[in-house]
């Protein structure tokens, strides 16, 4: 009677712990569990499991497509979800490149091309408590938050746009959590 | 005489249509030539899908405003675990959904830029979880960072991008 109890406590233990690891965080896949008996006289009950971890994704920044420029600049918005355990840091937002393959050597960074004109441009990035930073430089803070929420950010031409029509050149952000 | 005089206005005729047809072709190469200048130079390579890419099952950071808004998500990765002195590792590089393009991701360390994984594209809804990575590394802290540049589903030309910093801890 004993081994029987013993034996249907394991099996419920396993099912148990089987159940939860399939409900389990989205850190852990579920992986191999083995079920040992030494006997059916005598003997310990025991219960292996073994795990894969896998480095998932912990927060999601959703940036613009493309990089809109018109007379008078435009608006763009990230959003960031899921922004949380930064251990008191904040993430923080930079442009590292605004060069699109294909675009001549010349063309200078923060400028959109098209045939022989270029046309520079900043950005404004907009922080919570109102203040605003304006850059004209790779690698400089655009800006930076530490929860959940939508942040915008405004494209503005530098100069006249010399023609109407597809301009070319793209950003690449940064993410940083200092 | 007649038939000179004719012959005369035949010319004349093919003349000017000649000139007609050469400056209507000035014209149309002086409108068109500032269009086909304008396009970078190389047009956007064909790339290869990358067949590790399956399905995603995982969960994904939820989107709570309940509205969906034209952009391209970004997953961010605050530290990522490894195992010391094993090339095979398990990160998922995961191209969310909804997204409106391929993605390609490079992971590289930060201190010599050398890339330790580059991948080829991947679908939105799809996610790579197993590398191999093109050397080990000891046991420690790296940082490290994941490029991912993004291409566009119609035509794969390259839309903007980002590069997301990251914390590689190998243990």
């Amino acid at each position: 009677m004993k081994k029987m109890v013993s034996f249907c406590m394991a099996a419920v233990l396993a099912a148990a712990v089987s159940t939860s690891s399939f409900a389990a965080t989205k850190a852990v896949n579920p992986g191999s569990m083995e079920f040992h008996q030494d006997s059916f006289t005598e003997g310990e009950v025991g219960v292996e499991l073994e795990y894969e971890a896998v480095a998932e994704p912990t927060y999601t920044i959703t940036i613009p497509m493309g990089l809109e420029l018109v007379k008078g600049g435009a608006t763009s918005t990230f959003k960031a979800e899921d922004i949380s355990n930064l251990d008191g840091g904040k993430v923080v937002m930079t442009i590292v490149s605004t060069r699109k393959s294909g675009m001549p050597a010349a063309c200078p960074d923060f400028a959109l091309y098209r045939g022989h004109n270029y046309v520079p441009y900043e950005v404004q990035g907009f922080y919570e408590d109102g203040s605003s930073r304006m850059v004209r430089e790779l690698n400089k803070e655009v800006l930076s938050f530490d929860k959940d929420g939508e942040y915008k950010y405004r494209v503005i031409p530098a100069s006249v746009i010399p023609e109407t029509g597809t301009y070319w050149g793209n950003l690449t952000f940064q993410f940083d959590i200092v | 005489m007649r038939e000179s005089s004719n012959h005369k206005l035949i010319k004349t005729a093919l003349l000017a249509f000649c000139m007609l047809v050469l400056l209507g072709g000035g014209i149309f190469v002086g409108i068109q030539y500032q269009n086909w200048a304008v396009q970078p130079a190389a047009a956007p390579m064909e790339q290869e899908l990358d067949g590790a890419a399956k399905d995603w099952a995982g969960t994904v950071p939820p989107d709570q405003s309940g509205e969906s808004q034209p952009g391209i998500k970004i997953p961010g990765y605050a530290s990522i675990s490894i195992p010391a002195n094993e090339q095979d590792v398990k990160i998922s590089l995961l191209n969310p959904e909804e997204n409106p393009c391929y993605f390609t991701f490079e992971l590289v360390l930060d201190d010599t830029g050398e890339t330790l994984y580059a991948s080829k594209l991947v679908e939105p809804g799809k996610a790579i979880q197993e590398q191999t990575l093109s050397r080990s590394l000891d046991a420690g802290e790296y940082g490290a960072t994941i490029k991912i540049s993004t291409f566009s589903l119609k035509d794969q030309a390259q839309m903007n991008g980002a590069n997301v910093k990251t914390k590689l801890v190998v243990v």
